[in-house]
């Protein structure tokens, strides 16, 4: 993460949905104060599990969502700027879905599915056309693509898909790709080629991309940077290597101690089954309720992201040693913080 | 005797040959780990085996002797009797089979009743006893499934099964829509459950590090067919199918300090493709003429291990031979 300005820039970025449960009306707090940038060219790993919103990320990264309160400011621009034109932000931001038997439309062939992006955003046509089609489908390997082009999804595998997918994403010369799981629903034997395909983009196409995962090792494997998110809120950041193989945060370690892991003896795996099914109150720390190490002052306040070393940082009161007020000051905090989002 | 034993099982679906000449045996309280990718047959295997087939899926071929009677020729009626009593299935989808409209209770005591009729005193007793087994407080017993996690319906779909003390429990990926953390959890208690209950189980996954964890034999199946069967630890180990090295080899032992990303080059395999041959030889690195010709057998040896590769069947050959 540099000192110079990133691609993306989230800042203190906040959504609540209202939702109705049982009959009566509730606030769902899926992202609560969250920011992170991407650097360009680098890849950013989301990591969180199901409820930690991850999703609802990208989608407001993607300019499906509006935040509540906080910014998101692409290529220097805020995200409410590039608003006023929706589809310029969109040739800039594609995103790469999680199940690609679904992403693309079973009636169209592979040559529809990648010239569409390239005759509504890049005005190409005929001979132009024809070789930049070709051109994308070699950069995600599908090739021979003579044997490609007339294909309809129903008769290609999982990942052959994705890779369409993937191609039409990258039609429009995007800078950053948003991939949401997109390796989960495709078999392991098949997962590494997609995620090699992600690498090789960056690196030869220079996409910045926001891998979004529950998949903590896929996530060290792929991602310069990871992101952990647990129900709304940063937990930890920080170079992936360091975040996935020595996690500081609480719930960071519980999450890699329950890899299945057949190698480590059964009572490195071994977790606190008592737990698991606890929710946090507002107020103190969104972990708190599960947390093994869980102290008095983790429900008084809101524990901040505090450097640990390197550009490791984590959201624990274990490593936040700031007084409560001293180092506090109202408004200085992330806006998690504020009474009323 | 095993408790099941599969012999030369084959299912179709039409023209589709789903699971072909499959044969093992599970012996009483253990875990056989069924491991495979999409179009391995792997589910159809655990379906078939439940009677639980939907047409146009049917057994073609074979036998499933379980706890001495062959289950293929038994009609529903006479099925029903086993079900859940003798034999239970938790299936990936397990937390939407359970009822929506019925409380968790009445889900326990429609099953008990059903089946193996109780007083109300012992039953209420059997429900708090089952939700504890799977660390669900008694409280959730009169709530409606949708106001439960993901995790605790899943959970609560376990404890269902066990209730009838049944000899055998098919799990079918189980944890796959889980959250890891949920996994875990899941793994951790089912061993837990085994250890006081003993019943056996086939343990259905893609995920080869999750089955090497909890299952004490894996079968790992490709094609439709067996390709090998190892005690876990061993084929953790030395796993001897080029498919079983090549799948180990995508599940990274996490505390590595270097974590390559491998998969296994080309497609899964087509369950319509009827050509003869190993359906692994396209993707395998050790592939030979006869490979592509004639299908591997597979050889079962008496340690309840196993292996359907020329491969390694003449390399073994030339071992023993010295």
């Amino acid at each position: 993460m540099s000192d110079t300005r990133a691609l993306v820039e989230v800042d203190g970025v906040t959504k609540t949905y209202r939702t109705r449960r049982n009959g009566r009306w509730q606030l769902v707090r899926a992202v609560r104060g969250v920011s992170f940038r991407i650097p360009s060219q680098h890849i950013v790993a989301l990591v969180g599990e199901s409820g930690s919103g991850k999703s609802t990320m990208a989608k407001l990264v993607t300019a499906v969502e509006r935040p509540d309160h906080g910014h998101i400011v692409f290529d220097g621009r805020p995200i409410e700027e590039w608003r006023r034109n929706l589809r310029e932000y969109r040739r800039h931001v594609q995103m790469v879905f999680q199940d690609p038997y679904a992403a693309l439309n079973p009636l169209n062939t592979v040559r529809y599915a990648i010239s569409r992006p390239l005759v509504n955003y890049r005005r190409l046509s005929q001979g132009a056309l024809e070789a930049e089609i070709r051109r994308i489908l070699e950069t995600v390997h599908l090739t021979p693509v003579d044997e490609f082009l007339e294909k309809l999804p129903f008769e290609l595998s999982g990942g052959q898909l994705q890779r369409v997918v993937t191609a039409r994403a990258l039609a429009s010369q995007p800078r950053l790709i948003v991939a949401d799981e997109p390796v989960s629903m495709l078999d392991v034997s098949i997962r590494a080629e997609i995620l090699r395909l992600l690498d090789e983009l960056r690196s030869r196409e220079g996409v910045s991309i926001l891998y979004i995962t529950h998949d903590l090792i896929s996530a060290r494997m792929l991602a310069d940077d990871i992101v952990v998110l647990y129900r709304g809120t940063v937990v930890e950041e920080g170079a992936a290597s360091t975040v996935a193989k020595a996690p500081r945060h609480p719930y960071t370690q519980l999450l890699l101690r329950s890899i299945p892991n057949p190698w480590a003896p059964p009572e490195e795996t071994a977790v606190d089954l008592s737990r698991i099914d606890r929710v946090s109150d507002e107020g103190g720390c969104v972990f708190r309720a599960r947390c093994p190490q869980a102290m008095e002052r983790c429900a008084e306040a809101v524990p901040r992201l505090t450097a640990v070393g390197g550009q490791q940082r984590v959201a624990c009161w274990l490593y936040d040693r700031a007084e409560a007020g001293e180092n506090a000051p109202e408004g200085g905090q992330p806006s998690a913080l504020r009474p009323g989002n | 005797m095993a408790l099941l034993a599969v012999e030369h099982l084959r299912v179709t679906y039409g023209a589709v040959e789903a699971v072909r000449d499959v044969s093992f045996e599970l012996e009483r309280g253990e875990i056989l780990g069924i491991v495979g990718e999409s179009g391995s047959g792997k589910s159809t295997l655990g379906y078939a085996i439940a009677k639980l087939l939907r047409p146009p899926g049917q057994i073609a071929a074979g036998r499933v002797w379980f706890d001495g009677v062959d289950l293929v020729p038994l009609r529903e009626r006479d099925l029903k009797a086993i079900r859940w009593r003798e034999l239970a299935v938790v299936m990936q989808s397990g937390m939407n089979a359970l009822n929506p409209v019925t409380p968790i209770r009445r889900q326990f005591e429609d099953a008990i009743l059903t089946h193996r009729p109780m007083g109300a005193q012992a039953m209420r007793e059997r429900v708090r006893e089952m939700l504890a087994l799977v660390n669900i407080e008694e409280r959730y017993a009169d709530h409606y499934p949708h106001e439960l996690s993901g995790g605790m319906k899943q959970r609560v779909a376990i404890a269902l099964a066990l209730v009838l003390d049944p000899k055998l429990i098919i799990f079918d990926e189980p944890t796959t829509a889980l959250d890891v953390v949920v996994q875990r959890y899941i793994v951790q208690n089912l061993k837990a459950l085994r250890a006081r209950y003993h019943f056996a189980a086939l343990f259905i996954s893609h995920d080869l590090g999750t089955v090497l964890e909890i299952a004490d034999r894996v079968a790992v199946m490709y094609g439709g067919r067996l390709v090998e069967i190892q005690d876990a630890r061993a084929l953790l180990k030395r796993p001897r199918h080029p498919y079983t090295q090549a799948l180990l080899r995508c599940f990274p032992d996490p505390r590595d300090e270097r974590i390559e990303v491998v998969g296994i080059p080309g497609t899964p395999p087509d369950l319509a493709d009827l050509r003869p041959g190993c359906a692994f030889a396209p993707r395998c690195s050790r592939a030979q003429d006869r490979c592509w010709q004639e299908t591997p057998a597979y050889r079962a040896e008496a340690d309840g291990s196993g292996v359907a590769c020329h491969a390694v069947q003449d390399e073994e050959a030339v071992h023993v031979g010295h």
